[in-house]
């Protein structure tokens, strides 16, 4: 093992010592407190003339591999979640009474009044918290930190490698603001990916582990762990887009623009971000004609959003495009596909006549697949149903209650319009799931 | 072009030579394969329109996952195929992988043969051969295995075959080499560079030293597995664990997608000819721009494209997304960057499909 090796090893070690040294102080502070801290350092990121922001968005370009003004936009986003009004209307979405995370809490039961005893309950925190996440979608770290800390749960995280600064810039900001909950909490990255073996380190003691990335990650992971402990994962998923005829009849360049920018955002990565888009056919339908005003609002977007380009993987990305959308043109050959794209631009745009297996399209790409009624998709999709996390719709309002439960009973956990598609509000159901409530346990006195 | 030397049916063609038969080649598959001939019909281009084999449409690598590109006048029913080579499988599941169907291996022994002599055993016959690749029985799919199944035939006196198909050991690989090091006559030991990763794994002490003469073969890359070393690491494994010195040490570079071979002539030109392959003449190579598909100036990297006469079966024009650098007729490839994708945390779509969906 190497001396540096050795050195990583240690410091996680120590970190985790004095993570649950900081339990004691952070319980014994209002849960409403807390949260104020946290949104009061969450808003200096919306702040233009605020460093932290200024900071962030010097940094976030190259690591997470977003053009300065993607970026802007991502962490505008982000941030809107991040505030004391989004963060208080999180735990009251949580929480009957958040007070719950500050002790115990008298609950009237109804229907029991006979009972001899009245109920007491108390929302209880992990003793130790170890959130391990990847990826490039900037956020996701401070998200992790901040639902830990609401529960009052001392953290260590490894945050995703293109998510490491703001991470890091919200830890150091909060040991500013508040040293005492800054202490509670620890950012270390190393390559989950390739290191096993200080993810393994990180992970020993803790009574709750959180994992963000893909299957084999999380499998990894929770391989690791005692029975004892919490474990909670979200796994990668994908989203999809369904629009009904009924919003192709009139003026479609909205609806256009509101697909294409739900793509782009996060440069098609996010779990949040259409890949398939379900058009459902009607006789005066022009799913052809929506496809190029896609690829237009696309073209518009290569101005107002750049993709970010390293020049050192240019060639690369130009040759796996290249690969991707000649293998398109030949089927396109043949009659199957139409593939609009952006020629240097990363964008592609491929209608689909037929069912086919394509390869993956890198960059803003979405495939537009005609489907008779919305209501085929889900068999359609089959199994892979149980992967989807977002859908987007474009449906007559009358429709949206029957779509919703027929997607959330094949699988889908969020259904909501494309141009609040990107950024799920910090209350959401994360993947089905309280965000807060997957992380406590509950203690009742009967 | 590649650039050969010496007498054994390597010299280098005239370009007139390799033009016509690209043209005839060209005008075979386009008869006979229909995806691509729409796909050329697409492009402006058939066999009249054609009067330099560059114009001839290359199809990507990636299209052998997902188009049946076979160029034979034979239907499936009245003769079938001689082989089917499918790519190593990745994260994306069997029904992703490239296919090479292989109407004659006629072909492709005609086309293995002397390039491998002349990188390999251009100063014996005959050798025995270590394989840490499966052998062409247990892996009848794998266009690799059956190359060394090829090579077993044609030069080896005595072949130890000591990885099965799912990577473990036949046999103690170390019983195997330490036997081989007590005996005074060469061997050749061919593996992959995974494959010679896993040997250093399975060393109970780095001692054994293979006889003088002894050389090696490694091929393909890291892909599809989370571990990655570097080209001079990887050699200096091959030279601790074998005794096989750096000069007598062969990269091959192929694919399933490929019929045709190209090896750095180390044996022959020593350790300056390292990291530059050699085509043979009847495998024509280009490195492009990867905007425009020109041609790049000599020394300039770009995609590598191919086009292979021995392919006559598929597509011989054929479009890798390999980067590379061609100087003085010889290839360089670039190493590939693990991880410089950026990831998110969404699922790839083509991904699911494998999992139950129709899409």
């Amino acid at each position: 093992m190497s001396v540096n090796r050795d050195a990583e090893l240690a410091q996680i070690n120590e970190a985790k010592v004095a993570l649950q040294q900081a339990r004691p102080a952070i319980l014994s502070r209002p849960v409403a407190e807390i949260a104020d801290v946290l949104g009061r350092v969450g808003e200096r990121f919306s702040n233009p003339d605020d460093q932290l922001r200024r900071m962030a968005l010097d940094k976030l370009p190259s690591e997470a591999k977003l053009s300065r003004e993607l970026a802007e936009v991502v962490l505008d986003g982000m941030a809107a979640g991040w505030t004391r009004e989004a963060l208080s209307i999180l735990l009251k979405s949580e929480f009957s009474d958040p007070a719950l995370l500050d002790g115990l809490v008298r609950v009237q039961q109804k229907g029991h009044e006979k009972s001899l005893s009245v109920p007491s309950l108390m929302a209880v925190g992990p003793t130790l918290c170890v959130q391990v996440s990847s990826g490039s979608v900037p956020g996701v770290g401070v998200n992790a930190l901040i639902r830990s800390l609401l529960v009052k749960a001392p953290t260590l995280i490894k945050p995703g490698a293109g998510d490491v600064v703001l991470t890091q810039l919200f830890a150091e900001a909060l040991r500013d603001a508040d040293a005492e909950l800054g202490s509670a909490v620890a950012v270390r990255y190393w390559s989950g990916g390739k290191d096993h073996e200080l993810t393994k380190q990180a992970v020993a003691g803790a009574d709750a582990v959180v994992v963000y990335g893909s299957d084999e990650s999380v499998l990894s992971v929770q391989g690791m762990l005692p029975v004892s402990c919490r474990f909670i994962a979200y796994h990668h998923r994908f989203g999809i887009g369904i629009v009904g005829r009924e919003k192709l009849r009139d003026s479609m360049e909205d609806l256009a623009s509101e697909v294409a920018r739900a793509v782009a955002m996060f440069e098609n990565r996010g779990c949040v971000c259409p890949q398939v888009l379900f058009v459902e056919r009607g006789e005066d339908v022009e799913v052809e004609a929506f496809a190029h005003l896609i690829a237009e609002s696309f073209e518009r977007l290569a101005c107002e959003w750049p993709s970010h380009v390293e020049p050192v993987f240019a060639d690369r990305e130009s040759a796996l495009l290249r690969q991707v959308r000649d293998t398109i043109e030949i089927h396109q050959a043949a009659g199957s596909v139409r593939m609009l794209h952006g020629g240097i631009e990363n964008w592609t745009v491929v209608s689909e006549l037929d069912l086919l297996q394509l390869p993956f399209l890198p960059g803003r790409s979405l495939r537009i697949r005609p489907v008779q009624n919305l209501e085929d998709v889900p068999s359609l999709l089959g199994e892979s149903c149980r992967h989807i996390q977002s859908v987007g719709y474009a449906v007559a309002e009358d429709r949206v209650d029957d779509i919703a439960v027929l997607f959330g009973r094949a699988g889908a956990s969020r259904v909501v319009p494309f141009d609040a598609m990107s950024f799920p509000p910090a209350w959401w159901l994360h993947d089905g799931q309280g965000p807060l409530r997957a992380l406590i346990g509950w203690v009742e006195v009967q | 072009m590649g650039v050969s030397g010496g007498v054994d049916g390597l010299e280098p063609w005239k370009e007139k030579a390799f033009q016509g038969l690209a043209q005839e080649v060209f005008g075979w598959q386009f008869e006979l394969c229909a995806p691509y001939r729409s796909f050329c019909k697409q492009r402006g281009v058939t066999p009249s329109s054609v009067s330099d084999w560059r114009e001839i449409p290359a199809v990507p690598t990636t299209a052998f996952k997902y188009v049946n590109l076979v160029s034979t006048p034979y239907t499936s029913i009245s003769r079938k195929p001689d082989a089917a080579f499918y790519t190593s499988g990745t994260t994306l599941g069997s029904e992703h992988r490239g296919c090479h169907f292989v109407p004659r291996v006629s072909l492709y022994r005609a086309a293995f043969h002397q390039p491998f002599r002349r990188a390999l055993l251009p100063d014996v016959e005959e050798i025995r051969i270590i394989s840490l690749i499966p052998s062409p029985i247990s892996a009848p799919h794998s266009s690799l295995s059956w190359m060394v199944g090829m090579a077993a035939d044609a030069f080896a006196y005595e072949v130890d075959w000591l990885v099965q198909p799912n990577g473990e050991w036949t046999r103690g690989p170390f019983d195997v080499l330490r036997a081989a090091s007590e005996e005074e006559e060469p061997v050749l030991v061919l593996g992959t560079a995974l494959a010679f990763l896993h040997l250093k794994e399975a060393a109970d002490e780095p001692s054994v030293s293979l006889p003088t003469g002894s050389r090696a073969m490694v091929t393909g890359g890291f892909k599809g597995v989370s571990r990655a070393i570097g080209r001079s690491e990887l050699y200096s494994t091959i030279t601790d664990y074998t005794g096989i010195a750096r000069d007598r040490i062969v990269n091959e570079y192929g694919m399933t997608e490929l019929l045709s071979q190209m090896y750095e002539p180390v044996l022959t030109e020593g350790t300056r000819a390292a990291g530059r392959l050699e085509a043979p003449p009847w495998l024509g190579v280009r490195v492009l721009d990867p905007t425009t598909l020109e041609d790049q100036p000599e020394g300039e990297q770009g995609i590598i494209s191919f086009f292979d006469l021995a392919n006559l079966g598929s597509v011989s024009h054929v479009l890798t997304e390999d980067l590379g650098v061609l100087e003085e007729g010889r290839l360089a490839v670039s190493g590939r960057v693990p991880g410089s994708e950026p990831r998110g945390c969404s699922r790839a779509m083509d991904d699911l499909m494998s999992g139950g969906g129709r899409l």
